[in-house]
C-alpha cells in the first residue's frame, strides 16, 4: 500500500482511540469509536482476497450495529435524564443497551461470534491491531461508566468459559487467539465493578503477552498448529521461550499472566463472590488446554519424530525483533513489579 | 413528547432488528444501516459520519462482489471453521 495511504489510516487509528479517551460526551466518544472503524477497514481489506475481504465486511456490520446501540442508549439517555456525560449514565435501560454495545465493539461473549472468522481472515499485523489497539477505546468507555450490574458478570463468566471452549477445536492460530482474547476480555470485565484499576492492569499485560505471540507467528510465518511445528528449524532460541509465552497466557506462576488472575481472584473473594471466582479459575483451565497443545506442538515434536509438515524454506527474518524481544521480555517476567505496578495505577 | 419518543423507539427497534435478522443480500443490510443513522436531533453532525460509513459501506459491497462473485451473505462460508 502506498506508504502515504497507510499513514493516514495508522494516524486515524491513533486518532480515533484519542478522541475516545480524551472524550467526557458521549457524541465524542461515538466519533472516536467510528473513526477507528473506518481507519482499520481498509487496513483489513487492502489484500483483495476473498477472506480479508469476508472478514472486513463482517467486522464493519457488527461495529456499526454496536456504534448505533450505543448512540441509541446515549441519547436515550439524553433524552430521559438530559446528561450527556460519560460517568452520568443513570437511566437503566440506556445503561444495559450501552453495555450490549460496548460488549459487541469488544468480543464479550454472547456477542463474540464475529470475533473468530473476522481474526482468521486477517494477516497477522492487521489481526494484531484488531486485537490490541482496538480493546483500548471501548474499555475506556466501560470504565468511566459506574456499572452496577449481574448481566456484566453472566458475560464475563460465560466470555471465559466460551473462550475456553470454543478454542479447544481449533487448528487455526488466529482462531485459538481470537478465542483466547474473549476468556482474557471475560477476566477484565469480571472485576470492572469492583476494581477498575484491576481491568486496566489486566487489559495492559493482555496487550504485551498477545504482541509477543503475535510476533512470534509473524516471525516463523505460521498461521497453524502444523506449521508452528517446524519453528524450531527456523530459530531454535524462541522456540525455547515460546512456552513460556504461551503459559503466561495461560496464567501460570511465576510468569505475568498469573499476576492479573491472581489478583482478580483475590479481589472477589473480598467481595464474597467465592463460587463465582471458583467457576472463573476452573474456566480457565479451558484455555490452559489449548496452550499447552500449542506449545507441545511446539517443542516437544521434535525429531526423530515425524514432521507433521514438510519442512519450510528458511529465510532471515527481515523484520526488526525488537518488537517480539521487548514484549517477550514483559510477558515473562513481570510479576515481581506487579506490587508496583497495582500502586501506580490504583 | 411521548408518544413521539415512543414512536422513535419502536422505529429504532424495528430498523434494528430487519438489520438484525440475516437477509438475503448485503444490499438490503446496508440500507438498514442508513435508516440507523438518522435518529438523533444533531442531525447534520452524524450525517457527515453516517456519509462516511455508507460510503465505506458500498466499497465494501464493491469489493465483495468482485472477490466472490455476488453478495448472496448466507453463501459466504470461506472463513467458517
Amino acid at each position: 500500500m502506498n506508504p502515504y495511504i497507510m499513514s493516514i489510516f495508522l494516524l486515524g487509528l491513533g486518532l480515533g482511540t484519542t478522541i475516545t479517551f480524551m472524550s467526557s460526551h458521549w457524541l465524542l466518544a461515538w466519533m472516536g469509536l467510528e473513526i477507528n472503524t473506518l481507519a482499520i477497514i481498509p487496513l483489513m481489506a487492502q489484500h483483495h482476497h476473498p477472506r480479508s475481504v469476508e472478514a472486513s465486511t463482517k467486522y464493519f456490520l457488527t461495529q456499526a450495529t454496536a456504534a448505533a446501540m450505543i448512540l441509541f442508549a446515549s441519547s436515550t439517555n439524553a433524552w430521559i435524564t438530559g446528561q450527556w456525560d460519560i460517568n452520568e449514565l443513570s437511566h437503566p435501560m440506556s445503561s444495559t443497551i450501552m453495555m450490549l454495545g460496548l460488549a459487541l465493539k469488544i468480543g464479550l461473549a454472547p456477542l463474540h461470534t464475529w470475533l473468530p472468522e473476522v481474526l482468521q481472515g486477517l494477516d497477522l499485523t492487521t489481526g494484531l491491531i484488531m486485537s490490541t489497539w482496538q480493546k483500548l477505546a471501548p474499555f475506556s468507555l466501560l470504565m468511566q461508566m459506574n456499572l452496577n450490574n449481574s448481566v456484566m458478570i453472566t458475560m464475563a463468566i460465560m466470555s471465559t468459559m466460551i473462550g475456553g471452549w470454543g478454542g479447544l477445536n481449533q487448528t487455526q492460530l488466529r482462531k485459538i487467539l481470537a478465542y483466547s482474547s474473549i476468556a482474557h476480555i471475560g477476566w477484565m470485565i469480571l472485576v470492572l465493578q469492583f476494581s477498575p484499576s484491576l481491568t486496566l492492569i489486566t487489559l495492559m499485560i493482555y496487550i504485551f503477552m498477545t504482541l509477543s505471540i503475535f510476533c512470534l507467528f509473524k516471525m516463523n510465518k505460521t498461521t497453524s498448529i502444523n506449521s508452528l511445528a517446524m519453528s524450531w528449524s527456523k530459530s531454535p532460541t524462541i522456540t525455547a521461550l515460546s512456552p513460556l509465552i504461551l503459559l503466561s497466557l495461560g496464567g501460570l506462576p511465576p510468569l505475568t499472566g498469573f499476576g492479573p488472575k491472581w489478583m482478580i481472584l483475590s479481589e472477589l473473594t473480598k467481595q464474597d463472590l467465592n463460587m463465582i471466582a471458583t467457576i472463573t479459575a476452573l474456566s480457565a483451565l479451558l484455555s490452559l488446554y489449548f496452550y499447552l497443545r500449542l506449545s507441545y506442538a511446539m517443542t516437544l515434536t521434535l525429531s526423530p519424530n515425524t514432521t507433521p509438515i514438510t519442512n519450510q524454506w528458511r529465510f532471515n527474518t527481515k523484520q526488526p525483533t525488537i518488537h517480539l524481544s521487548i514484549s517477550t521480555m514483559l510477558s515473562l517476567m513481570l510479576l515481581p513489579l506487579l506490587p508496583g505496578i497495582m500502586t501506580i495505577i490504583n | 413528547k411521548g408518544p413521539k419518543k415512543v414512536l422513535v423507539i419502536v422505529a429504532t427497534t424495528i430498523s434494528l432488528w430487519v438489520f438484525v435478522a440475516k437477509r438475503k443480500h448485503l444490499l438490503n443490510t446496508l440500507l438498514r444501516l442508513e435508516v440507523l443513522g438518522y435518529e438523533s436531533y444533531f442531525i447534520l453532525f452524524f450525517l457527515t459520519l453516517a456519509a462516511c460509513e455508507g460510503a465505506l459501506g458500498l466499497a465494501l459491497l464493491v469489493s465483495i462482489v468482485r472477490s466472490h462473485g455476488n453478495d448472496c451473505f448466507r453463501k459466504f462460508r470461506v472463513l467458517q471453521c
